[in-house]
């Protein structure tokens, strides 16, 4: 039988470490323990805690004792720390603010936000890279996302854009597809946060819908100087709902207030390196030191009839509306000026959903935001674990709201009384209202049922000539540059030479220097043949 | 590029110093940048920093291993001409003048500077626009002042092949 001991630490001296004194115990080890202002540990049922150093033993060189549960339950709730990162945009960064309304835009909208001149919103705004795993670095060549969530007085309002205008596919069920082919390939799993891989170039230059992105990627634009000095855009079109049940249709830009800037890609390498939390740190120490970071939400506000003379399709989310023929509007400012206190609890709980609108601002029918109005909730359940995700404090309205949605996985508020469905004869719970409530815009809508791409979104190259040329000489040569770099990590010659011919159809010079400086041996002496410019006729699939 | 802000607000500058950095550029340095509206690190060859050319101590946020030029958007370099032996001995240094060269930085630097700019391969004709004297205090404001463009991109057919 072991020796019986008053206490686990048998004899304790006090030791001084430099600056701190502290108590040894047996074997050196140092415990620091509860007196003056320090509170007392304890476990999460609250129990207080004598000695977190020390397992319970049989004698000081036995073994463990399964009745710790100090021990148990410590080392349990460590080994469950860890949740799914998100499946796409999981390396991230956010902070708290607000939006602030400039003036009524009751004419368009009847959401709340917008109704008051001055009227501030609770904002909380990530930012993130597409295709890095979590503790992926932050100068990545890569889209940036820019998710803001307003908590409207009519319930929360995401916003969950990129910094980019455009975006690589036009039909959500293309998703997995773009993303599996971004990340790390699947035998290797590598590369990291990168796109320069045969995968991602194999895929891109076999869909030559994502050639607008495309040019837009390879530009300087996605490798900012910092989250401060990015736009971001809400990408789809999207309605505005007034009060008459009219319509507008809208497209969402926040404009930096310190400008855009960036960053070259020597130096983004080296950043990586150097301070792979270069643009964590930067949004860090400027909310901290005071600098809050602003954007203005500027609008594009256009009609039916702007739409059908367009010349490209406004459900087409790989194209613009260019700002010339129509200039957006600044109705709002948004501003960052709190960090979180927890970046799990907020930063990393947080879920962003598209389709979480307010009355007043509606979907169009672009197939890319119908999918993701699909994808952002399915996902929380994975991510997050339970139904009951809207109960953690960063993603619960801060307005009044009242449901008879019940139990599940950590519920931490049922409805009280009696009644937990509707109608009821009670007199109890919450009720519909037609006249607040959400009401879809009544489009007309007909047609066959059928898996077809409108023959509207075919051409793919217009708009990516029209950025390209757009650039200063400087720019153009840093996409030249980034696509050489990109093909330069290809290695099968065929992926190159199909990316050369899609550059043909953008614009020659571009084509050439890429094909000269890293595509390919081959496509210097051949003829390169554009690839085919209009859809090919495909016929339509049961 | 094209829409840069046209100021400096929100931005850092890096400031190379050794023991015996002049007080009085590395103050007008401090104060043009406050005005501005942005900020600096003080980068030194010891993280404890270095003793001015008045005596005063200059505190440092990285030492020069741990302060390389890419986490700056332009570089100031005010070593004293009797720390250049060391300086001159260390990569990092060299490093943290010749890539805000190549990523087309605007560079201050006062005469003590010289001999680092031929050990970072930038020759004397080399020095465009964006390589900017600033020996005396005003200098200095002016050196500020011009950071707004952010860029140097002018130099870039010079450090980068077409
Ligand atoms: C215009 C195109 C798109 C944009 C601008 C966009 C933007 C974003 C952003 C900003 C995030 C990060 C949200 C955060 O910070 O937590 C995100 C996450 C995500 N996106 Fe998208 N995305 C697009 C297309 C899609 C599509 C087509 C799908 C699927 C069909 C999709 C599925 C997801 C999923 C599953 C997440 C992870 C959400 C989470 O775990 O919380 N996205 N997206």
């Amino acid at each position: 039988m072991a020796k019986t001991t008053k206490s686990t630490r048998v004899t304790a001296r006090t030791v001084t470490i430099h600056d701190q004194k502290l108590e040894r115990g047996e074997g050196g080890e140092l415990h620091q323990t509860a007196s003056g202002k320090a509170s007392v540990l304890t476990t999460a049922q609250g129990g207080p805690v004598s000695d977190d150093q020390n397992s319970l033993k049989v004698g000081p060189r036995g073994p463990t004792l399964l009745e710790d549960f100090h021990f148990r339950e410590k080392i349990f709730h460590f080994d469950h720390e860890r949740i799914p990162e998100r499946v796409v945009h999981a390396r991230g960064y956010a902070a708290h603010g607000f939006f602030e309304t400039y003036k009524s835009l009751a004419k368009y909208t009847k959401a709340d936000l917008f109704q008051r001149a001055g009227e501030k919103t609770p904002a909380f705004v990530r930012f993130s890279t597409v295709a890095g795993s979590k503790g992926s670095v932050d100068l990545a060549r890569d889209v940036r996302g820019f998710a803001v969530k307003l908590y409207t007085q009519e319930g929360n309002w995401d916003i969950v854009g990129n910094n980019i205008p455009v975006f690589f596919i036009q039909d959500a069920i293309k998703f997995p597809d773009l993303i599996h082919a971004v990340k790390e390939e699947p035998d290797s799993a590598f590369p990291q946060a990168q796109s320069a891989h045969d995968n991602f170039w194999d895929f891109i230059s076999l869909t030559p819908e994502s050639m607008h992105m495309v040019m837009w990627v390879m530009s300087d634009r996605a490798i900012p100087r910092s989250f401060r000095f990015m736009e971001g855009f809400g990408v789809h079109t999207f309605r505005l709902v007034n009060t008459k049940n009219e319509s507008t249709f809208v497209k969402f830009h926040w404009k930096p207030k310190l400008g855009l800037q960036s960053v070259v890609w020597n130096e983004a390498v080296k950043i990586n390196g150097a301070d792979p939390d270069f643009h964590r740190r930067d949004l860090w120490t400027a909310i901290k030191t005071g600098n809050f970071p602003e954007w203005e939400l500027q609008l594009q506000l256009f009609d039916q009839d702007f739409a059908d003379k367009f010349e490209f399709d406004v459900l087409d989310p790989t194209k613009i509306i260019p700002e010339e023929i129509l200039p957006p509007v600044p109705v709002g400012r948004l501003v960052l000026d709190r960090m979180p206190d927890n970046f799990f609890a907020e930063t990393e709980q947080v879920a962003f959903m598209t389709q979480n609108v307010p009355p007043g601002i509606d979907f169009s029918n672009d197939p890319l935001l119908q999918g993701r109005n699909f994808s952002y909730l399915d996902t929380q359940l994975k991510r997050l674990g339970s139904p009951n995700f809207t109960h953690i404090p960063i993603n619960a309205p801060k307005c009044p709201f009242a449901h008879f949605q019940q139990d599940g996985h950590m519920a931490m508020r049922n409805p009280i009384g009696r009644v937990n469905y509707q109608p009821n004869s009670f007199g109890e719970g919450p009720r519909e209202s037609p006249q607040r409530g959400f009401t879809p815009f009544p489009e007309v809508v007909e047609g066959e049922k059928r898996r077809l791409r409108a023959e509207s979104f075919a051409d793919h190259y217009s708009q990516a000539r029209q950025f390209f040329i757009s650039q200063t000489a400087g720019e153009q040569s840093h996409i030249a540059a980034a696509l050489t770099f990109e093909l330069s990590k290809v290695k099968i010659p065929a992926i190159r030479e199909r990316m050369v011919s899609h550059l043909l159809n953008i614009d020659e010079t571009l084509a050439s220097k890429v094909a000269d400086n890293s595509a390919c041996r081959r496509c210097r002496n051949l003829p390169m043949q554009p690839c085919p410019r209009v859809r090919i006729s495909i016929l339509p699939q049961p | 590029m094209e829409n840069g802000p046209e100021r400096f607000e929100g931005r850092k500058l890096g400031i190379l110093v050794t023991d015996g950095s002049d007080a009085g550029i590395l103050k007008a340095l401090k104060a043009a940048l406050d005005k501005a509206g942005a900020t600096f690190e003080i980068i030194a060859p010891k993280v404890t920093g270095a003793k001015a050319s008045d005596g005063s101590w200059i505190d440092a946020d990285q030492m020069i291993d741990g302060g390389p030029s890419v986490l700056y958007d332009a570089v100031a370099l005010l070593p004293a001409a009797d720390a250049m032996g060391d300086l001159l001995l260390e990569s990092s240094a060299r490093d943290f003048l010749a890539d805000a060269f190549a990523h087309c930085k605007f560079i201050g630097y006062v005469d003590a500077a010289l001999p680092l700019f031929e050990k970072a391969g930038i020759a004397s004709d080399d020095f465009d626009e964006g390589c900017i004297s600033i020996a005396s205090a005003k200098a200095a404001k002016s050196f500020v002042d011009g950071l707004a463009k952010l860029r140097v991109w002018e130099r870039e057919p010079h450090v980068k092949m077409p």
